[in-house]
């Protein structure tokens, strides 16, 4: 007769410690456009984001919206300039819509999600915009963060390098849909 | 003060090597290698010889945002095969890596392949068996792949730093696996050591953002001057992430032979010197960038006197003497976009977060 060794259990530490989030509620719709204030948060990486927001900006204020830009800093080793610091909470406090990108890349999608959990915790109606390779990472990301059902709008990839003509194409092309994402009424 | 954070879970599993590597695994706690089972006989003796209470934080790891404890910290050193007599060692690094300066958020979620590097000075170089001759970067029997891989199972395991889901890196890195630790042979350099530098008179840790390790070559090296300009040419290439208009700035890392640092000594007897030297060198005329790129790289500020600047200043770049003595080669280590270095001196008071 022949006996198997069991193998020996014992008391192991655990080595993960991914913290369990509270849920957070759900983003508020944008509701109705007109005379709304909507920020466009934009960053120091990707130029086609600027001219993505430009052309939207246009279509907004013939939408009846005003528009509040701001751009997110890279504070040098200074981690309130990082966050945003003063000049983002003035900006928070400037708009009742909040439209965040651009996610199209894995720092500055971390970034921007930072922001848009800020909107959010402000209360404020948020958007993500990110280009479609980098969906899951914004998902993944702003659960996280508690927000299970972050509000994302998706653009196409690549933006970076194409002409200024066919990225004010997009920016109209994809227009309405982001609106419809972030729960914005036009009439 | 260090902040105090809950006690780590407890699981009863196999003691069994390869069973144990196998339940690791299927719970996302592993990287494809062995790991030694942490029981919690050994993850208490890492803990006691870190001279830190378990649940001491030595700070916030992104992105997950989770406290990284001491005891959390010598589960993931247990499992990657570490000395426990390094354990004060690998607290300071995770200390550093948790500095905001450090922009860890950044590093773990990024599409580059940046991995965190650590240089070690002083004494603790020889208690902790960290190799700074032949093979200092890789390759010389030493503490130093354990120590690395162990802080790469935390960024892992407690940093949340997941391949294709938290983490775009498009291809990672080598030194994503057993970390990329290393010291200097200061016996040999002809400068005060990095940490001096840095203001740590004794054993220190300096971590640095970089993108790999790359050769430079001088087969002739016959002056420092000469060698100094190798370097500073080679660093300066147009595909650095310093040279691209979505970086703001970001910090070099360079390791010099101890044969050429004599000879470049001899031309620069102050690092001031070398690293004014390889700020002036590392640039790139605009002309020879594709002209899709140019107007955004005078936009964002980084172009002057018709060349694109690698750095901001002589003291974005930072110079140390190790290797072989087989002399003919220098390793950069191109530096991530914004960040910067951060040093902690090896002592329990030096890792607790910083307020």
């Amino acid at each position: 007769m022949t006996l198997t060794a069991m193998p020996r259990t014992a008391r192991m530490v655990v080595p993960s410690a991914l913290p369990e989030r509270d849920r957070k509620p759900e983003c508020i719709p944008a509701g109705h456009l007109k005379g709304k204030r909507v920020g466009l948060r934009r960053d120091r990486f990707w130029v086609s984001w600027d001219v993505i927001t430009d052309e939207w900006a246009k279509l907004l204020e013939a939408d009846g919206a005003s528009v509040v830009f701001w751009r997110a800093p890279i504070g040098k080793g200074s981690e309130a300039i990082a966050a945003g610091g003063a000049d983002f909470e003035e900006f928070l406090s400037s708009i009742d819509i909040a439209v965040i990108g651009l996610c199209n890349c894995g720092s500055c999608s971390m970034w921007a999600v930072h922001d848009a959990v800020g909107a959010l915790e402000q209360g404020l109606p948020t958007v993500v915009v990110a280009t479609e390779q980098f969906e899951p990472l914004v998902r993944t990301l702003a659960k996280q963060s508690g927000h299970l059902q972050v509000r994302l709008a998706l653009l196409p990839y690549p933006l970076e390098g194409q002409s200024e003509d066919y990225l004010r194409g997009i920016a109209r092309q994809h227009y309405s849909a982001m609106l419809d994402t972030a729960g914005a009424v036009r009439r | 003060m260090t902040a105090q954070t809950a006690v780590a879970t407890r699981l009863d599993l196999s003691e069994d090597v390869a069973t144990f590597t196998r339940e690791a695994l299927s719970r996302g706690w592993g990287d494809g290698l062995p790991l030694i089972p942490p029981t919690e006989e050994l993850v208490a003796e890492f803990v006691a010889s870190s001279g830190l209470d378990a649940a001491s934080s030595l700070g916030r790891l992104y992105p997950s945002g989770a406290d990284c404890t001491v005891e959390l910290l010598a589960a993931n050193a247990v499992m990657a095969g570490a000395s426990p007599v390094a354990m004060p060692l690998m607290a300071a690094m995770v200390s550093a890596a948790a500095d905001p300066r450090f922009d860890l958020a950044g590093i773990n979620t990024t599409t580059a392949s940046v991995v965190p590097a650590f240089v070690v000075s002083g004494a603790g170089r020889h208690d902790f068996n960290i190799a700074y001759r032949h093979g200092a970067l890789g390759g010389a029997v030493s503490a130093a792949p354990a120590i690395g891989r162990a802080l790469r199972l935390v960024m892992r395991n407690v940093a949340g730093q997941v391949s294709g889901e938290t983490s775009a890196s498009v291809f990672g890195n080598p030194a994503r696996v057993a970390g990329l630790v290393t010291a200097e042979w200061e016996e040999q350099s002809p400068w005060p050591s990095l940490g001096e530098r840095r203001g740590f008179s004794g054993t220190s840790v300096t971590a640095f953002g970089v993108l790999g390790t790359a050769n430079i070559i001088d087969t002739l090296g016959t002056d420092g001057a000469e060698i100094v300009e190798v370097i500073g040419r080679s660093l300066g290439y147009m595909g650095n992430n310093n040279m691209d208009k979505g970086s703001s700035f970001a910090h070099q890392l360079v390791a010099v032979n101890p044969i050429w640092a004599q000879k470049i000594h001899a031309t620069y007897p102050l690092m001031e010197d070398v690293q004014e030297r390889l700020y002036a060198l590392s640039t790139v005329r605009i002309e020879e960038f594709p002209a899709s790129m140019r107007d955004a790289l005078v936009e964002r500020g980084k172009v002057r006197d018709g060349h694109v600047w690698l750095m901001d200043s002589p003291s974005d770049v930072s110079v140390i003497v190790n290797g072989g003595t087989g002399n003919l080669h220098a390793v950069m280590l191109p530096g991530m976009s914004n960040l910067l270095p951060v040093t902690r001196g090896i002592s329990p008071a030096d890792c607790s977060p910083r307020p």
